[in-house]
C-alpha cells in the first residue's frame, strides 16, 4: 500500500501542481505527505559568499515554500515538512533511500529557465535513479 | 483525477509494462476510472512483405497478437468492477501514446521506465522518456521492482 508519499517542492508552479496531485493521491490512499525542500547551497556558494545573512535568507525562503505546501493540505491528511541543503537531485534521492517512500510526486518543470527543455534536470535525475515509482506532474 | 477521466497504460509485453499494468489496475480500482491498455506497433504486418521479411519477428508479430496477449493477461487479473479497453494503434509508440492520452483526456499515463529494448547504459527507455517529456497529463513511471505497488 502507498503509505508515504515524498513531494519535493521548490515553490514553482510545476511543484504546486505536484502538491495538488499528491494531495489527491494521499486522500485516496490515506497516505502521509512528506514535503522536502532542498536549498541549493552549492549553487549559491558560487554566486556569493555564504554570509549568515544569506544563509538566513535561504532558510527563510525554504520555510515559506514548505509552509505554503503544508497549508494546501486539507485537515485529516498526515503531513510533515523537511528542509535540507545540498544538490537538490542528490539530496532528494538520499532522502528517499533513507525513508523509503512508496511514491515520489514531483513537477516536470521547476524554477529553472532553460528553454527548449521539456523536463527539468532535477526531475530527470530523480526519475532515472529512484528505486520507487515517480509521478511526474505536468 | 476526475471521475470522467481515465488512465492509459502503454503495453509492450515487457516485465515493467506488466508491473505498470498491475499498478494501474490497483489505482483504477480506488479511483473508479476506466483504463485503456494501449499497444503501439511500429508497423502494420500488411506493410511487411511476407516472402522477404526484413523486419524482426518482435516487430511484425506484435500487430494484433500483442494486444490479444495483453488482454489475456489483464483479464485474468481484472477485478470485475474495473472498466478496461484494449486498443492497438500503428505508429511511433511515444507519439501514439501521447496522442491517445490527449484524445481520451486521460488524467494519468502509467508506464514502465524500461521496455523491451535493452540498450545498456540508459536508465530510461526511449519511449518512456519521450512520453514523460511530451505528455499533457501526469506520467507515473514504474521502475523494475519485485512487485507492483498497490494503493
Ligand atoms: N531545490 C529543490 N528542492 C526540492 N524539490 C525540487 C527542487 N528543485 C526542483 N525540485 C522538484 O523537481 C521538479 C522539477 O524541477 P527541476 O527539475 O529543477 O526543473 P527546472 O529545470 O525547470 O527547474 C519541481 O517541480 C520540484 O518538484
Ligand atoms: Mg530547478
Amino acid at each position: 500500500m502507498v503509505k508515504n508519499i515524498l513531494v519535493p517542492v521548490d515553490g514553482s508552479e510545476g511543484s504546486d501542481r505536484a502538491v495538488v496531485q499528491a494531495i489527491a493521491m494521499a486522500e485516496i490512499c490515506e497516505a502521509k505527505l512528506n514535503f522536502l525542500y532542498v536549498a541549493n547551497i552549492n549553487q549559491l556558494a558560487i554566486n556569493a559568499f555564504l554570509s549568515d545573512a544569506i544563509l538566513e535568507a535561504v532558510t527563510k525562503a525554504g520555510s515559506v515554500i514548505l509552509d505554503r505546501a503544508m497549508e494546501m493540505v486539507p485537515s485529516g491528511i498526515e503531513k510533515e515538512a523537511f528542509s535540507e541543503t545540498g544538490s537538490p537531485a542528490v539530496v532528494i534521492l538520499d532522502f528517499a533511500a533513507e525513508r523509503n517512500p512508496d511514491l515520489i510526486v514531483m513537477g516536470s518543470r521547476g524554477l529553472g529557465v532553460v528553454k527548449g527543455v521539456l523536463l527539468g534536470s532535477v526531475s530527470q535525475y530523480v526519475v532515472e535513479q529512484s528505486k520507487c515509482p515517480v509521478m511526474v506532474v505536468k | 483525477m476526475r471521475e470522467d477521466s481515465c488512465i492509459v497504460v502503454p503495453m509492450d509485453g515487457s516485465e515493467t509494462s506488466i508491473l505498470a499494468m498491475d499498478t494501474a489496475l490497483n489505482l483504477a480500482q480506488v479511483l473508479d476510472v476506466k483504463i485503456f491498455f494501449l499497444h503501439a506497433a511500429y508497423f502494420d504486418s500488411s506493410t511487411d512483405d511476407d516472402s522477404d521479411s526484413w523486419l524482426p519477428d518482435i516487430v511484425t508479430v506484435s500487430v494484433g497478437d500483442m494486444i490479444e496477449d495483453v488482454r489475456r493477461v489483464v483479464e485474468e487479473r481484472l477485478p470485475k468492477e474495473i472498466r478496461a479497453e484494449f486498443v492497438e494503434r500503428v505508429g511511433d509508440p511515444a507519439k501514439v501514446v501521447v496522442d491517445f492520452a490527449r484524445e481520451k483526456k486521460a488524467g494519468l499515463i502509467v508506464i514502465g521506465a524500461r521496455g523491451l529494448s535493452t540498450m545498456e547504459g540508459f536508465f530510461m527507455g526511449s519511449v518512456s522518456q519521450e512520453v514523460m517529456e511530451t505528455a499533457d497529463c501526469a506520467v507515473l513511471i514504474i521502475k523494475q521492482q519485485k512487485e507492483a505497488f498497490s494503493w
